[in-house]
């Protein structure tokens, strides 16, 4: 079991076959600050992004990503403290995202 | 050109009456009639700058206020306000007409002005940058407004931070600047030849006046300004007046959540606040006398107008 996922099982959606990529919703984003601040333009809502949320969809908007490839992104960005537990909060930030409508799952063929 | 200080008041009364007053707030134009005769001496003090001008044409709004008939036109006598022949609220005590009038454009611009970005601000304009204040009521922004402009800032606006979407320039939406309880007499105490209208006793702000734009101010009523400078006023009694910096993003949230029309204008909100941010450092301005606010403000709009002589940015 990867330490990144702190002893947890990797969720069967999130097969390593599936890459996550921004919706048309998510095309409208500004960098304030230490935010991302996102429009989106389905639900016309305002989302202000902490850093690591930022870093996980401006990786997105260049290319869909897997969920490792996300998580190894997170690996780099988080605390000490915090980087055994990236790959849950990789599944927990794409879930997020994919509520708001901001990111989508595409499956590709297994490498 | 003849202003309303200058008409006279039987006259000004049955124009009420009649055809009705316009006033070119700049970005609004409204037509104001009422049979409440009261109203005319108030409308000859707050907006006493302002040129008479013909009635006739497009307004962005129409109210009139009328007196309740029935019973409250003896007992407890009431008066209401109607915009295009709809009542806006519950009808008023009868000795409240100008602040019934204010708030009642207030409401009327707050949901009819959306081609613009409203936001909940004052804003002023001083050698030719736009500083917003945008603040939650009990803040002190319009106490700060008002000390701003007796200081010789020149009046865009005390309740909307109007925003051009197109260019991002804050417009002039000028009406008297609306004062409550302590700061009637703080700011009557460091301008005493400003004009400040009649005392509202008892309403549900307390004692209510306001201080009327200036001839300055309402001659340049067409004259927007590029925004500069955002500063959330914090009123804190006793407190040295500072600034102290705001995360921007932060900033674009308070900003946003503040605006009167954000969600309906959807992405060019979005813009518009984003540019907003991108231009101006937010800062938040605590203060506790206005005087004190003032000089912070003048430093810093004179460290700006430094820095734009030596590099041509802010």
């Amino acid at each position: 079991m990867p330490p990144s996922w702190g002893g947890c099982a990797r969720p069967a959606r999130f097969e390593p076959a599936v890459r996550f990529a921004l919706t048309p919703a998510a095309s409208r984003f500004e960098s304030v600050g230490e935010h991302l601040i996102v429009f989106n333009e389905v639900s016309w809502d305002t989302h202000l992004l902490n850093d690591a949320m930022a870093a996980l969809l401006l990786s997105m908007s260049e290319s869909p990503r897997t969920l490792d490839e996300l998580t190894a992104l997170l690996e780099e960005v988080l605390v000490d403290a915090e980087r055994p537990r990236a790959g849950a909060y990789a599944v927990e930030a794409v879930e997020q995202l994919r509520s708001l409508g901001l990111v989508e799952a595409e499956v590709t063929e297994a490498r | 050109m003849t202003t309303l200080a200058e008409w006279d008041e039987e006259r000004l009364r049955q124009v009420l009456r009649g055809p009705g007053v316009a006033l070119d707030l700049g970005a609004v134009r409204v037509r104001v009639r009422s049979a409440v005769d009261s109203l005319a001496a108030a409308l000859r003090t707050v907006y006493g700058a302002f040129p008479l001008e013909s009635s006739e044409g497009i307004f962005d709004a129409t109210v009139a206020l009328r007196r309740v008939s029935g019973i409250r036109a003896v007992l407890r006598p009431q008066i209401e306000i109607v915009a295009d022949g709809e009542r806006l609220f519950e009808p008023f005590p009868a000795a409240t007409d100008l602040p019934l009038l204010e708030w009642g454009l207030n409401y009327l611009i707050a949901n009819r002005t959306n081609h613009r970005l409203l936001l909940h601000a004052g804003a002023v304009e001083h050698g030719g940058m736009g500083i917003l204040l945008p603040a939650l009521p009990g803040s002190g922004k319009s106490t700060l407004t008002a000390a701003l402009v007796c200081h010789g800032y020149r009046l865009l606006s005390d309740e909307f931070g109007v925003v051009d979407l197109r260019n991002g320039q804050l417009l002039p939406l000028l009406r008297p600047i609306g004062l409550k309880n302590g700061s009637i007499d703080l700011i009557a105490n460091l301008a005493p030849d400003a004009a400040l209208g009649p005392r509202f006793h008892g309403t549900r702000k307390g004692t209510v006046a306001h201080l009327a734009p200036n001839r300055r101010a309402v001659r340049m009523n067409r004259t927007g300004a590029q925004p500069a400078l955002v500063l959330f006023p914090q009123f804190q009694p006793g407190a040295r007046a500072r600034l102290e910096e705001i995360d921007p993003g932060r900033a674009f949230s308070k900003l946003s959540v503040n605006a009167f029309n954000y969600r309906l204008l959807g992405r060019a909100a979005f813009d518009a606040v984003a540019r907003l941010v991108h231009a101006c450092q937010p800062r938040r301005l605590i203060f506790g006398e206005p005087i004190e606010a003032i000089r912070v403000v003048d430093e810093l709009v004179a460290s700006l107008q430094s820095s734009l002589q030596r590099t041509g940015t802010y």
